[in-house]
């Protein structure tokens, strides 16, 4: 009897919130390979809704209305090749050396000044809960028995249960948890004579096989033994992440750099695919100028930082990088010297060798509304279409690979027009 | 219905911009039906999308109305098959149909572990037979320390106020600012005798320790001391520890004693504010501090419980614009159990959010949320943005300066004009009477605690403490595949939440009203604590409705480290530490926390409920780093161990019999002589004798030696069995001696100068079997005679076993450890076992491989020193003798060791 497409999505679905996917043939269907080549995504998610029109939207003041910019008194909008920015902060520097890897997208509509569905809205693609990460999609679809597969410090992070993520902090820490088994004051010696623990570990795994194989175990347990069965089961690699760990002296002292540089090395040791990096503190509702710029320019350093180190360990040329944020802020600043929440805001791809770098999408007017956008052209077009994060979604999902996994079919984004940002 | 729906549903209502609209007032039952069949008729799926909405699912911004299972439900979902004359019956499945609950015993260990931080007692265990008894012994697992740290975290886990002993700056009580005289007096102080840095390091710790904590002490002391739960708002007191009851001005010396550390807090009132009105005067000194010359009276903090505690209002400070919001969400989320942030609005239309007329009260996309959440924060009025009482220059109020220096303030005005007025729902706050504006959180809290949602909210907000699991959410997409499972799981858990709430508000089996205690045995009775297995396989939509139910949670590093320290005696890592406040570390705590899905409170606020990779390898880091030393420090434990109570370390899988003997005599002829009684069956056996504790002195440069020079066997007739001389023992045919590293025996024939004759076998260290052949199945007495040489005064240990050939052989030590493996299974991870069971093979299996691997090679010590290592938690042990303790003549405690670690990272282990 054929299964209908209907309920063939909605099994996966279903088996995705119930089941660990590592135990079942659609996570075998999309292992990676032992020794993961492809490509690496990293999302670097501005928390608290970062001012696109002191970045990569910049405005203008109109005459005679309120200021929208400070800057804009004294200062004109720069460009970088296609693209445009605003002369503050560190955006003189990012935009002139990574223009040609760049596809900015302005005008991009939230639905909302709410931060928790802006989050929701601008991560999962969707303004109702329920659907994945990008990230966790992007690591689902691509690696799902790497390591640590999907990385996240922060920020969105739903895995509807197609895969687990993992977190960093405390990278010394990080290195006795990459080699459990190694003495922490002789990294010569072991606890247990390897063999021993090799012999301990297959009898847990058989256990773990056994107690899982139960019918009758609940969704919780089953999840759980599954998760715990694929965790071990996918431990090998970390001695090889382990051994790229940096001395403390060359650890990055600021965390968001560090998120970068961990993750690099991650990637660079074959251990993960995606990542989540985030920096908070761009809800400046007060003293804007003050609080916003400096957050701007630690935001471009530590992608500069993470473009750089990642050419420097070798695997720039497969690194994929979307920069967004909750929203944006108003074109105006309120009472207290602060920007407010306003709806239409901004993404940007990046890649190197890109054919679509230096690619603008201007999809607002002077005073940062969203206007429609040709889906061919990409230029503003009153029979095109406002953009909306789901088209960035759809556009990202195509771009990575994703869309043609059974995965993305359980997360349909219900997308009518598709904006051609990647050709 | 019609009365429920037409709170929002009007025009002017939070929903009056829907497709549904009714009419306010009586005599409307005609013109709402017809509201009613034009929305069915008109909507696509609308009597579907109606009954979902109702349940709380499809973005119902007024969130669950009705459960399935209540008649009002029912009767709308009649009234909607007449209107479109659908016949489609109700086939749903029971979410818990089929499913089997924990026994109580089993129930009760998992509870005593999360509530109370330890395993249950043999006696509770033994008086949890029924279902009666184990609602008893679940309420008397609350009390005590381990159930104080399961409040304290659980509600930090949601107020998340524990932040300021991480990174968060605790803003509200800074030094420098002015308002609480005894901080700014001790700072100046500090800072005058060149004590800053002391100042820091311990007192203001302390105090933000204190302040941090307020909150989750406050909550705790209102439950364990049986208050009812309503004064978590209501209460008109604080609980201070030391460094804050002074600067609370609170009566210290009947209070406190010199001797109470920063974590014993006592109930007192805030009478340390002051206001900076006409009576305040301070100068500030560069590099000294704020010396305060003046102030008028200490604030009667008007306290309203957690609401306005410091800590709460600083952990959600406000702006000038965001005026209180934050801290009305999260009253809202937390008391209400209303996520106002879900309510919001998720507009088509670009411009309909880019409104600069006040939209917060004119634009029908801001007022969905503001209209309930503004009249909250107005409520807060009198709270600056840090969380300081009236902290404006006056003292009147808490307004910012940019709008009191604009046209809309008036003089006297203690909220602003241009937005709703504080209040709760269509109640605007008093201000006369028992409540002003002074005191209006008072006033609200006595609001919230009357409104139905607050009974609810608790559940909610203590449901992940206990279920390790967030709530249901309501499934807000009708196109989703698995929307109406998600719908009926949500509708399940939010019926019994109502039902639970409705039974905590007048008091649970004719207990006290708004007993939390009451409420929490319930959550554990019920099956979404208990749910462990179904009866048969489950259809793939109940298994969506039972995801992240029952058993199987993963247990929290706190409760895993509980669970360690109840089984070991102590935690991975455990060590004092005097930069910590508690001087206590531990490995899992201070060091994996995060790795293991801890949170900070600060950048991580939320706990990982799923093993990953990284998480496991923290698991089986801890598990061999405390295997070896918990392994030796319980086979040394005096007066027993408590873990291996049923084996020593030196029966074996083979062991028929063993004893360790101390061999005192120092010549041939002063041979001493000890026995072993073993019952033994008919056939060939091995006798084994090992040097137990062989031991090398340096300053001597000789090592312990043991001579064996007579051995002789008897069966219980006493008639000879076996006998042999010493000397031809190394000669017998079919011997076996243990090898050094070159592969040498380590013993060998003995030749006696004195005696001028070979008279026994000597061993320097490992040992030696020899084939024996019994006659018959019966008792028998081993008799070994042997002395010692060299180092005199150190004792010389010899083991006498007899083994069976080889393991599966229904040995008496296979008996004995598979015993103690049942043990073991029942300890760690909770499973009654018999010894012929499935799981106790496999165990006896890795047992048996594992001790055969350390047969094979060979080390003379627990761990072998050359390529193992092990941590014993006492301070500098390696500086001292430990040669008994770790000699492992048998092989068994390295075995044991790697069970331990079989254990300690068992799934069981680590959910429960």
């Amino acid at each position: 009897m054929a299964i209908k497409r209907r309920d063939f999505l909605a099994s996966i679905q279903k088996i995705a919130a119930t089941t660990a996917l590592g135990s079942l043939p659609t996570g075998r269907l999309f292992a990676a390979p032992e020794d993961y080549s492809g490509r690496l995504f990293v999302t670097v998610q501005a928390e608290g809704a970062w001012d696109v029109a002191s970045f990569c939207d910049p405005k203008a003041n109109p005459a005679g209305e309120d200021i929208i910019n400070t800057w804009a008194q004294t200062a004109e909008i720069q460009s970088a090749g296609n693209l445009r920015y605003a002369p503050v902060a560190g955006n003189a520097a990012f935009f002139d050396k990574h223009y040609q890897k760049m596809l900015v997208i302005n005008g991009i509509d939230s639905q909302t000044n709410s931060h928790s569905t802006g989050v929701l809205h601008n991560w999962s693609g969707r303004n109702s809960a329920g659907f994945p990460s990008l990230t966790a999609l992007f690591a689902a679809t691509h690696a799902p028995a790497l390591p640590l597969s999907y990385l996240n410090y922060g920020g969105y992070a739903e895995t509807a249960r197609l895969i687990r993520y993992t977190r960093l902090n405390d990278v010394r820490a990080l290195l006795s948890v990459l080699t459990p088994n190694v003495l922490p004051w002789d990294r010569e010696q072991t606890f247990q004579h390897p063999d021993m623990l090799a012999m301990v570990k297959e009898h847990q795994q058989a256990r773990l096989e056994r107690l899982r194989s139960n019918p009758n175990n609940l969704p919780r347990t089953q999840y759980a033994m599954d998760a715990y069965y694929s965790a071990r089961q996918n431990a090998s690699g970390l001695e090889d992440f382990a051994a790229v760990i940096p001395p403390d002296d060359q650890l990055q002292s600021n965390r968001f750099m560090q998120q970068m540089q961990i993750t690099t090395l991650a990637f660079k040791s074959g251990v993960a695919c995606s990542a989540d990096v985030v920096l908070g503190g761009f809800d400046t509702h007060a003293d804007h100028d003050r609080d916003q710029m400096p957050k701007l320019a630690e935001l471009t350093a530590g992608i500069d930082y993470l473009w750089d180190y990642a050419e420097e360990q070798g695997i720039a040329d497969r690194l994929t990088v979307l920069i967004a944020s909750d929203f944006a802020r108003t074109p105006w600043y309120n009472s207290s010297a602060g920007k407010d929440h306003w709806s239409v805001g901004s993404a940007i791809v990046m890649e190197k060798n890109a054919s679509w770098g230096n690619r603008l999408v201007a999809g607002t007017d002077e005073m940062q509304h969203a206007l429609k956008v040709d889906t061919g052209s990409l230029q503003a077009n009153d029979s095109g279409s406002v953009i909306y994060p789901k088209h960035i979604h759809q556009a990202m999902r195509d771009h990575l690979g994703i869309s043609s996994s059974a995965i993305d079919d359980a997360y349909p984004l219900s997308v009518a027009e598709r904006f051609n940002f990647f050709s | 219905m019609q009365a429920r729906c037409v709170l929002c549903h009007v025009n002017g209502g939070a929903s009056g911009s829907t497709r549904l609209v009714f009419t306010a007032g009586d005599g409307q039952a005609a013109t709402n039906y017809s509201v009613l069949q034009n929305f069915v008729a008109t909507v696509d799926d609308g009597d579907a999308l109606l009954l979902s909405k109702t349940q709380g699912g499809a973005l119902h911004q007024g969130g669950a109305i009705f459960g399935s299972t209540t008649t009002e439900f029912m009767a709308l979902a009649s009234v909607l098959q007449l209107m479109t004359g659908s016949s489609e019956n109700n086939t749903k499945v029971a979410i818990f149909n089929q499913v089997e609950n924990a026994s109580p015993a089993h129930t009760l260990r998992r509870a005593a572990l999360i509530l109370a931080g330890r395993l249950p007692t043999a006696q509770e265990l033994a008086t949890t037979q029924t279902e009666a008894q184990l609602k008893v012994s679940l309420r008397g697992l609350m009390a005590g320390e381990g159930f104080h740290q399961f409040l304290i975290r659980g509600a930090n886990d949601r107020l998340l106020t524990d932040a300021f002993n991480q990174e968060l700056n605790l803003d509200v009580l800074e030094p420098n600012a002015g308002f609480y005289p005894t901080l700014a007096a001790k700072f100046v102080t500090a800072n005058q005798q060149g004590e800053r840095e002391d100042f820091y390091g311990n007192y203001y710790r302390q105090l933000r320790y204190g302040v941090a904590h307020a909150p989750l002490e406050l909550i705790a002391y209102v439950v364990e001391n049986d208050r009812p739960y309503t004064e978590v708002l209501t209460a008109d007191y604080t609980l201070a520890n030391s460094a804050l009851a002074q600067v609370y001005n609170a009566d210290w010396d009947n209070l406190f004693t010199a001797d109470d550390d920063f974590s014993i807090f006592k109930v007192v009132q805030n009478r340390g504010q002051v206001l900076h009105d006409g009576e305040f005067s301070s100068e500030f000194i560069e590099g000294i501090g704020s010396v305060i010359d003046s102030h008028g009276a200490f604030v009667e903090y008007p306290h309203a419980g957690v609401l306005n505690e410091p800590a709460f209002l600083n952990r959600y400070p406000t702006t000038d614009t965001n005026r209180n919001r934050a801290r009305a969400r999260w009253t809202f989320y937390h008391f209400l159990g209303v996520d106002i942030e879900k309510s919001a609005a998720r507009t088509n239309d670009p411009e309909a959010l880019a409104d600069t007329n006040n939209p917060t009260m004119n634009n029908a996309n801001c007022t969905v949320c503001h209209i309930a959440m503004d009249p909250v924060a107005g409520a807060f009025q009198n709270y600056g943005d840090e969380g300081l009482y009236r902290n404006s220059w006056g003292g009147l109020d808490a307004l910012p300066w940019v709008y009191k220096d604009g046209d809309l303030y008036e003089r006297g005005d203690t909220w602003f004009r241009d937005v709703r007025a504080p209040g709760f729902g269509v109640l605007a706050a008093p201000n006369d009477g028992a409540y002003s504006r002074g005191n209006s959180l008072q006033w609200l809290a006595q609001q919230i605690v009357a409104d139905e949602r607050f009974a609810e909210a608790a559940i909610k907000f203590w449901w992940p403490a206990v279920m390790a699991e967030e709530l249901i959410e309501a499934p807000e997409a009708l196109e989703d595949a698995n929307y109406a499972e998600q719908l009926a799981a949500f509708d399940a858990q939010n019926t019994f939440i109502q039902t639970l709430a409705d039974d905590f508000r007048v008091g649970i089996n004719g207990g006290a009203a708004y007993n939390l205690k009451d409420m929490l045995v319930e959550m554990l009775m019920s099956p979404w604590f208990r749910a462990q297995q179904s009866a048969a396989p489950l259809e793939q939509n109940q298994q969506t409705m039972l995801a992240g139910v029952g058993t199987g949670r993963l247990l929290t590093p706190e409760e895993l480290e509980a669970k360690t320290s109840a089984l070991l005696g102590y935690a991975w890592g455990e060590s004092e530490a005097p930069w910590l406040l508690d001087n206590h570390y531990t490995q899992l705590l201070d060091r994996y926390l995060i790795y293991y899905g801890g949170m900070d409170s600060f950048g991580i606020t939320s706990r990982a409920r799923e093993l990953n990779t990284l998480m496991s390898n923290v698991a089986l880091t801890q598990a061999v780093s405390v295997a070896c030393g918990a392994v030796v420090l319980d086979f040394n434990r005096t007066p027993a161990p408590a873990l291996f109570s049923l084996v020593d370390r030196y029966v074996t899988p083979v062991s028929q019999g063993a004893v360790l003997a101390a061999v005192t005599g120092s010549a041939t002829a002063a041979s001493s002589t000890h026995t072993l009684n073993v019952s033994a069956p008919a056939g060939e056996q091995r006798l084994s004798l090992r040097f137990a504790n062989p031991h090398w002195d340096g300053d001597l440069q000789e090592g312990t030696n043991l001579i064996i020079t007579h051995v002789q066997i008897r069966n219980s007739r006493n008639e000879l069995v076996f006998d042999m001389a010493g000397d031809a023992l190394s000669t017998q045919e079919g011997v076996i001696f243990t090898t050094n590293d070159q592969g040498n025996p380590t013993g060998g024939r003995f030749y006696d100068e004195a005696e001028s004759a070979h008279v026994g076998t000597i061993l320097w260290n490992g040992g030696f079997s020899i084939p024996v052949t019994f006659p018959a199945n019966d008792e028998y007495t081993v008799s070994v005679s042997a002395w010692r040489r060299n180092v005199p005064g150190y004792p010389v240990n010899m083991m006498v076993s007899v083994d069976a050939l080889a393991p599966y052989s229904h040995s008496a030590g296979e008996q004995l450890l598979r015993a103690q493996l049942v043990r073991l299974h029942q300890l760690f991870l909770g499973q009654a076992l018999s010894t012929d069971s499935l799981e106790i093979e496999a165990s006896y299996q890795l047992l048996v491989d594992t001790w055969q691997w350390r047969q094979a090679n060979m080390p003379e010590r627990a761990y072998d020193w050359e390529t193992e290592g092990c941590d014993i938690p006492i301070p500098n042990w390696w500086q001292q003798d430990w040669t008994n303790e770790l000699a492992d003549t048998r092989y068994m405690q390295g075995t044991w060791i790697s069970m331990l670690i079989y254990f300690m990272t068992d799934y069981h282990y680590l959910h429960e």
